[in-house]
């Protein structure tokens, strides 16, 4: 137990550590400047490359039983969602704000003219991947624990 | 030509926004909760530790992107966008801090899971390895044991058996066993009470001749000379001089005592004392012989006697005639007491006889 609270203090340091430490990054609904955007972008890049890999060695090792499935499944969506939202915040940046439709500062609605409209309204709704995601890593989990 | 655009409604887009974070929410505070759980059954367990650290981190993330989007769209729906301006920044860069941590745990998993794998083979091994030694254990105990039940059966018998040797011992006449060396190995109660086991010499064990010496002893017709030249059983009459001084008549019987491969180590001797019976066979022979000699006296009255026709007198082995009261007192136990016949004394007193008569 003394092992796992000194890993959570360590992690919990390094997360107050970058939130004093950053700037304004605009990290991720609203990238004001470039260097907020890249540097949200290549966290995640980041992020899926170490989803990519550990769906890799899991695949690799021919890890199976109960509960793999599952979390397999959780990788497989939270890869998509990545990619779905890295496409998002970049197709943001060069959609023309002139198709949002606003009463105020508030959006009512999107025009879309072609595929790549389309697509950025995708973008904005993904948490219908994210909440699936969660809840194969909930079933892997729950699987696990009835293992024993 | 004008490019026809759909209109589409931007509430599906804050509903699934909202709901969708508090759904991430709520599944990632449930996941957080199961992964503790399971690490909770077994906190050694080096894999339940990584997915539990991993789980926590992907949950960081989960909370801290939901609350940042419901917080977004409680502001925007407020008409706060200037707020949420300041917030967005801090909010992003927890989530891009998250990323970098993720990243790491993924890359992480390969060695974890290489030494879960290990440990838990280890961990078999050893169960299995556990599990042998103590068939093995068990195995040799339970040989161990019918062993010791074994040697306890044999223990008793051999006491059963040292008793009974014990009693017959004690109960039999004077008994001793003397080795190869002439030193007396074992002696029971009977033999100890005539001959002492004590050496003059201290704690060594005294010597067959020293014990009860006697007339064979440093003789080749000394019993256990003979056994050792090869006889097998031997029974003699010997005198062995007491303790005490004097000497008594044994009849000794003498076998080999040999060991479980037939080797010869010792002589078994017994003593059965005759002195009562030598001393009785000595009176006895006297007391024939003073019979014989009475018998020789009471013989010559039986024989036959010369005697005078007239007097009466006896001729006696030397040739005188002696008075037959004489001879018979001489020759026999008998006595005379003189006294007359009536016909010698109608003879010789007439008168007195007739008065006696009347």
């Amino acid at each position: 137990m003394p092992y796992i609270i000194s890993r959570f203090i360590t992690l919990g340091f390094c997360l107050i550590l970058v939130l004093i430490w950053s700037g304004p990054a605009f990290a991720v609904q609203q990238h004001g400047g470039a260097e907020g955007l890249v540097s949200h972008q290549i966290g995640h890049i980041l992020f899926i490359s170490g989803l990519i890999y550990l769906l890799y060695r899991v695949y690799h090792n021919r890890i199976t039983g109960p509960g793999w499935f599952e979390f397999k499944t959780f990788l497989w969506l939270a890869i998509m969602w990545n990619i779905l939202t890295f496409s998002g915040h970049w197709m943001q940046e060069i959609i023309d704000p002139g198709l949002f439709i606003k009463e105020g500062s508030q959006i009512m609605a999107f025009a879309v003219t072609d595929s790549f409209d389309a697509f950025y309204y995708l973008t904005r709704l993904d948490h219908l991947l994210l909440v699936p995601s969660f809840l194969f890593l909930l079933f892997a989990l729950q699987k696990w624990r009835r293992l024993q | 030509m004008e490019e026809t655009a759909v209109i589409i409604s931007w509430t599906p887009v804050i509903v699934v926004d909202i709901l969708g974070s508090v759904l991430t929410l709520c599944l990632a505070i449930l996941c957080a909760n199961s992964s503790w759980r399971w690490l909770k059954q077994k906190t050694d367990d080096i894999f339940r530790q990584y997915i539990f650290l991993l789980t926590l981190a992907i949950v960081f993330f989960a909370i801290s992107r939901s609350f940042g989007h419901l917080i977004k769209q409680i502001l925007l729906l407020n008409d706060m966008p200037g707020i949420w301006n300041q917030i967005s920044p801090f909010s992003g860069a927890v989530n891009s801090a998250i990323f970098i941590i993720i990243f790491a745990f993924g890359i992480y998993f390969h060695r974890v899971q290489k030494v879960h794998e290990e440990i838990e083979k280890f961990r078999k091994n050893l169960e299995s390895l556990v599990d042998e030694r103590t068939t093995q254990l068990t195995e040799t105990n339970q040989a161990l044991q019918n062993e010791i039940a074994e040697r306890v059966h044999i223990e008793n018998e051999l006491r059963q058996a040292n008793i009974t040797l014990e009693n017959v011992l004690e109960s039999s006449n004077p008994l001793c066993i003397t080795g190869l060396d002439f030193e007396i190995i074992r002696a029971n109660k009977a033999y100890r009470e005539i001959w002492p086991l004590k050496s003059d010499h201290g704690d060594r064990k005294i010597k067959c001749f020293d014990s009860r010496p006697g007339y064979l002893c440093h003789t080749e017709e000394c019993i256990l000379q003979q056994i050792l030249n090869g006889r097998e059983e031997i029974t003699i009459e010997s005198a062995k001089h007491y303790f005490m001084g004097e000497t008594k008549t044994f009849i000794i019987s003498a076998r080999p005592l040999k060991d479980a491969t037939g080797n010869l180590i010792g002589i078994v001797e017994s003593f059965q004392n005759i002195t009562d019976r030598i001393e009785a066979e000595t009176a006895k022979v006297e007391l024939i012989d003073d019979l014989q000699e009475a018998l020789d006296k009471v013989n010559l009255l039986s024989g036959l006697l010369p005697i005078c026709a007239s007097c009466k007198k006896i001729r006696d082995d030397k040739g005188y005639w002696n008075q037959i009261e004489t001879y018979i007192r001489d020759h026999s136990e008998a006595e005379f007491s003189h006294g007359i016949c009536p016909d010698c004394a109608q003879k010789l007193y007439p008168g007195l006889y007739k008065k006696i008569k009347k």
